[in-house]
């Protein structure tokens, strides 16, 4: 019964296409798995009218702010991971979600702003932790980063989160066809075909691996990566750097 | 057989650690009444800004190109009116992914693609 929190006041950070894809990749082991859409724009709510979801997947809809605290706390007792999406904005829910998270997984693109409102989110926790004398696991996870080039801009964001002491994420989630896929054809991930998407094979280890990593903090464990396993970045060509 | 698993060896270890957990190994405890209350929660985020929605406007950034557009800007905009059109799927999801490519708001692209649409016909659409 994990609750696994994804919070960023930057809009369009990836909190609910990151969220959906640890979702899914939860359910597919056969866990139960109940996401709680906390964005009044529903985008998981939206997802979930269209996509035929497995019985052990569901998505449920957090009304408000006085809402949500009730919401965690029974899906927490109905379900082995709850995951929460929430709105892009600094709101009293992503207080009261962080207050309740076992992990705060805050997204950034490649962008000083989103670096700086991630450091919003990353101050709330830090505050809730010392007010409430209780470890908050958070990590920083880069989305939306190319397969094959990595920009200056992204590396350094990451050297400055490095000297903040904020733990980033090993794996990064790539842009991928299929992650927008899933959200336009309203289906899961496991559900996409060549016809709706291309490299699905690579987007579903690169979101399995993000869910491993995920799974691995919240059991307070190092992250393992198995020798076989690139970081994310699995495209060749490797790493290079742009202006 | 072998082979098989080694193919996506992900799934299985994470599989594998979904199990351990399942079975309490490094399982967090969640006891509601531990945590601190909502009037606390509440408390600390808004010394660092996270405050209720009903008192923030409706935040976007200013460099962030038309994303989704909200409310106030609907308003103002005479976008107001819905209208049912019967169209196949596949119209449909290509209309919302071109509006979401765009990140323009749907009517817009309706507006613009009309614009187009009227361009290059010629049509006279002036009575
Ligand atoms: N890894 C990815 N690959 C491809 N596209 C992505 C990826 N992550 C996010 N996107 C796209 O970026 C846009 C914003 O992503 P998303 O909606 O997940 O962000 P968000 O943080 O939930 O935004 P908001 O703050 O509005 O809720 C969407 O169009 C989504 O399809
Ligand atoms: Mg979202």
């Amino acid at each position: 019964m994990p609750i696994i929190v994804f919070a960023s006041s930057k809009g369009g950070a990836g909190k609910s296409t990151s969220a959906c894809l640890l979702a899914n990749a939860l359910a597919n082991t056969g866990a139960n798995v109940t996401v709680i859409d906390a964005d009044p724009n529903r985008p998981l709510t939206r997802w979930a009218s269209h996509a035929k979801l497995p019985d052990n997947l569901k998505v449920v809809t957090n009304k408000d702010e006085s809402t949500i605290l009730a919401e965690i706390k029974e899906s927490a007792a109905n379900s082995e991971f709850v995951i929460v999406d929430l709105e892009g904005v600094a709101s009293v829910t992503v207080s009261y979600a962080i207050s309740r998270a076992n992990l705060v997984v805050i997204p950034v693109q490649g962008s000083h702003l989103d670096a700086v409102e991630a450091a919003k989110a990353v101050r709330l926790v830090r505050n809730q932790e010392e007010a409430f004398e209780r470890k908050i696991p958070f990590a920083i996870l880069f989305t939306r980063t190319s397969p094959a080039i990595r920009g200056r801009t992204l590396a350094s964001i990451e050297q400055n989160f490095k000297e903040a002491g904020y733990p980033v994420f090993t794996t990064q989630l790539l842009e991928r066809e299929a992650y927008k896929a899933i959200f336009s054809c309203g289906k899961t991930l496991y559900q996409l075909t060549s016809s709706h998407s291309s490299n699905i094979d690579k987007a579903v280890r690169n979101s399995e691996q993000f869910a491993l990593e995920s799974i691995r903090i919240v059991r307070g464990l190092p992250v393992e990566h198995p020798d076989s396993l690139d970081h994310g970045q699995d495209d060749k060509p490797n790493v290079a750097e742009i202006a | 057989m072998a082979d098989e698993k080694r193919l996506n060896p992900i799934a299985d270890i994470l599989a594998n650690e979904v199990e351990e957990l399942r079975h309490g190994k490094g399982q967090p405890q969640f006891d509601n009444d531990d945590f601190p209350s909502a009037d606390k929660v509440k408390a600390v985020g808004e010394r660092v800004g996270f405050v209720s929605r009903d008192s923030v406007a409706v935040k976007q950034d200013e460099t962030q190109e038309a994303v989704e557009v909200r409310k106030p800007y609907r308003w103002t905009t005479g976008r107001n009116r819905t209208t049912t059109i019967r169209a196949s799927d596949e119209t449909i999801n290509l209309f919302d992914k071109v509006a979401t490519k765009l990140k323009l708001q749907k009517g817009v692209v309706l507006e613009r693609a009309l614009a187009a649409f009227i361009r290059e016909t010629g049509v006279d659409v002036d009575d």
